[in-house]
């Protein structure tokens, strides 16, 4: 199955897959353009864990959008069950159907048939059009050991095995991402059919290039200094240190506010910490002190660094 | 990585026994030093790299992490290994140079040379060292036997204070003389050293392996044919020991004033008498900054007829030192010197004045023509001596082992580690000498 779910990308070559990042405005370094095509090449889920903000999600969904395929997304939670990922039997449909024909279960027909499945994510991912989906199984850590089990028939085979209709694989193995915030440890059995990738937050350089390519309106030098006050304050102590969606966040509210192109002052950077800071103890944390060293890290970021990179 | 051209490489899908080897072995390393990693992910791994289309050191590494580490704690010791496996990996390059090429190729230079990392300053001497008079006056020469050894109270900043340490006097150009004949203060004990040497690299410089129950490396290729029977899980590890073979060699010796003021004549001349006396063919080439052939006169008894023949030879020593411009002319002048069956010895303390790139290609070049590749250098003798010095650190990532050599302990340490380790595992850098 692995094989199969190779085969697609057998020809995929790296510079055409950090092309498709491009084409995205997705910013990925070499490592990474290295650890997805080999979990193209191989057929194999691809594990990303990192903080919450960097990037995890955004890169099952460029994945999608750069090769055109559909995005499955299983959001997972505490609780989550297989009838909630797998599929589900319409049970309401069933016993309609019993009671319009009574006895129709007995000459030959029968109410479990696909008719009154009900396909949840993972079946919907395996039973997919020709070309290979992108299911992304975001913040697996969230769901519980028992879920894990659950995954690793799918995710070894790429089939899913229902009693009253037997085993159901998938004709294009879909391209797996499963994220992970790491709030707890996940099993051995699953980590050891995925390919592993820890983004870690990113440099001031590749967050200045990500915030120039997502929030394009924003004045460079503008960027800049967001940058290095996000850099600054992932310094700091923080309940929930800021990832790179606060700090486009950040740049979308600047933008909006019409500030894209003068320098942050103090008011504006204290009116827009709500953006990149969300815990009330990380807000209170922010004194004065820690105030004048935020502007500083935007000064020192700020027009000179734009010019080194346009350099 | 590209197919390799030997048919046997199609039984494991392109991938030669060296590279599952050196994955295997990488992993057993990554679990050793406590790192998790998941049973069959050695097969993974191997299959991760026959994907990659330009395996240079960057898509290696990002393959490798992705496939054999599964917490982000190990990524850090991962990253330490790594490196130890990417020079292995260099290393056995030449076992297989075709399919390997661009492995081998595309490995990183070394670290760029700067000022503050070089070794501290000689003992100078001189035209550029008359002005140092502070450090003149630390500094006490001793002269025994027709050899100097130069030791003064500071060897570098942090050094503790009044802790005597030998230094080298650097000499920019030397002054070149005749070889006279070398006194010899008579049994230097290095014998027994130099019969366990050849023993080692006996078993050692060949690739030839036999099946053994206890030998000492894991065939990698009979592990992979094993596991298809056990859909790629791989449930015990084959092992076979190296077969002997002659020993071959060819001994670089630098010349240089540097060198000549930390060792003793007398010394060296036994240790090549003795070399060429117990291998199969040894070759021996002095060099400062020209290359001399001088193997002729080393088929001798004692150390004086070797001095005597070196005399008549014309041969001479304490001159300049230009490692790289040596290795270019090696390669150019004495190609035959070095191939797949030799082992080189360079007895030099790394000091270049020539260009630093002549050095690294030079030492790319033995390191991926040889069979083995050994630096002996004399002033690795004081424990806090660290290869910083410029050529040092140009040749220390193609190097299968550094040694300190100035006594007959040094000899036999490095005869101690080629017996007991595998070529991977030489020199100081895992086996650091253990303090008296």
């Amino acid at each position: 199955m692995t094989e199969a779910a190779s085969g697609a990308f057998a020809d995929l070559e790296a510079d055409e897959l950090r092309e498709r990042f491009d084409a995205e405005n997705y910013v990925a370094e070499d490592e990474i353009v290295t650890t997805v095509l080999l979990a193209l090449r191989l057929g194999k889920p691809l594990l990303i864990e990192g903080e919450p903000g960097a990037g995890k999600t955004e890169l099952a969904k460029v994945l999608a959008d750069g090769f055109d395929t559909d995005l499955v997304r299983l959001q997972c939670y505490e609780g989550l069950a297989a009838e909630n990922a797998l599929y589900e039997w319409n049970y309401t449909k069933q016993l309609l159907a019993v009671q319009a024909e009574e006895g129709g279960v007995t000459d030959g027909r029968t109410v479990f048939d696909e008719e009154f499945l009900l396909e949840r994510p993972l079946l919907e991912a395996l039973r997919g059009s020709e070309e290979p989906s992108v299911l992304l199984i975001d913040e697996v850590d969230r769901a519980d050991e028992e879920f894990e089990a659950l995954l690793l028939e799918v995710l070894s085979d790429f089939q899913i095995s229902i009693p009253e209709l037997g085993t159901v694989a998938a004709t294009a193995p879909p391209i797996v991402v499963i994220t992970s915030n790491r709030t707890r440890k996940l099993s051995d059995a699953l980590k050891r059919r995925c390919l592993y990738l820890h983004v870690s937050p990113p440099s001031f350089e590749k967050e200045r290039e990500i915030v120039r390519r997502k929030v394009p309106q924003l004045d460079p030098t503008v960027a800049a200094e967001l940058c290095g006050i996000t850099q600054r304050l992932r310094e700091e102590s923080l309940l929930k240190p800021p990832g790179v969606a606060e700090t486009l966040d950040f740049g979308r509210a600047l933008a909006m506010l019409g500030d894209s192109e003068e320098e942050l002052d103090r008011e504006t950077l204290r009116n827009a910490l709500g953006t990149v800071l969300k815990h009330a103890e990380d807000v209170s944390r922010v004194d004065e002190e820690l105030l004048d060293d935020l502007l500083d890290a935007a000064t020192r970021a700020g027009p000179e660094t734009v010019e080194d990179a346009t350099d | 990585m590209p197919p390799g051209d030997d048919p046997a490489d199609a039984e494991s899908g392109g991938i030669t026994a060296t590279v599952l080897d050196s994955v295997v072995g990488f992993v057993r390393r990554l679990r050793s030093e406590g790192v998790v990693v998941p049973a069959d992910a050695g097969i993974v791994a191997t299959r991760a790299l026959t994907e990659l289309d330009e395996p240079d050191k960057a898509a290696v590494r990002a393959a490798l992490k992705a496939t054999l580490v599964i917490r982000q704690r190990d990524a850090e010791r991962f990253e330490e290994l790594f490196d130890a496996f990417w020079h292995d990996l260099r290393v056995d390059a030449r076992d297989v140079p075709d399919v390997l090429e661009g492995l081998a190729d595309a490995a990183n230079p070394p670290e760029p040379y700067t000022e503050d990392q070089q070794l501290p300053s000689r003992t100078e001497r001189g035209g550029e060292t008359d002005a140092g008079g502070e450090s003149d006056e630390s500094v006490t020469e001793t002269e025994e036997q027709g050899f100097q050894r130069v030791t003064g109270d500071r060897f570098e900043e942090s050094a503790e204070e009044g802790e005597s340490v030998e230094v080298a006097s650097y000499s920019p150009t030397g002054k070149r003389s005749r070889i006279d004949v070398v006194p010899s203060r008579g049994g230097y004990g290095l014998e027994e050293a130099v019969v366990r040497m050849t023993g080692a690299l006996s078993t050692m410089t060949g690739r030839r392996r036999t099946p053994a129950t206890s030998g000492r490396f894991v065939d990698g290729r009979r592990a992979l044919r094993g596991s298809f029977e056990t859909g790629g899980v791989v449930t015990s590890l084959p092992e076979s020991e190296p077969q002997q073979s002659e020993v071959r060699g060819t001994v670089l010796v630098d010349v240089s004033q540097s060198v000549l003021d930390t060792i003793e004549r007398g010394f060296l001349l036994e240790w090549l008498r003795l070399l060429a006396d117990h291998w199969r063919s040894l070759r021996v080439f002095f060099f400062d900054t020209e290359v001399r052939e001088v193997t002729d006169s080393f088929d001798r008894r004692t150390v004086g007829d070797v001095s005597e023949a070196l005399a008549r030879a014309e041969a001479a020593w304490g001159g300049g030192t230009q490692i790289g411009s040596a290795f270019t002319t090696l390669k150019r002048s004495y190609p035959g010197a070095v191939d797949r069956r030799t082992a080189v010895l360079v007895v030099s303390d790394g000091l270049e004045r020539g260009e630093l790139t002549d050095l690294s290609e030079g030492a790319a070049w033995l390191s991926r023509r040889a069979a083995l590749f050994l630096w002996l250098n004399p002033l690795a003798t004081h424990p806090e001596y660290e290869p910083t010095a410029r050529g040092m650190a140009a040749v220390l990532p193609v190097v299968d082992g550094l040694f300190a050599f100035a006594t007959e302990e040094d000899v036999a340490e490095f005869a101690r580690q080629l017996d007991r380790h595998d070529r991977r595992r030489l020199g100081y850098r895992f086996d650091p000498p253990r303090p008296e």
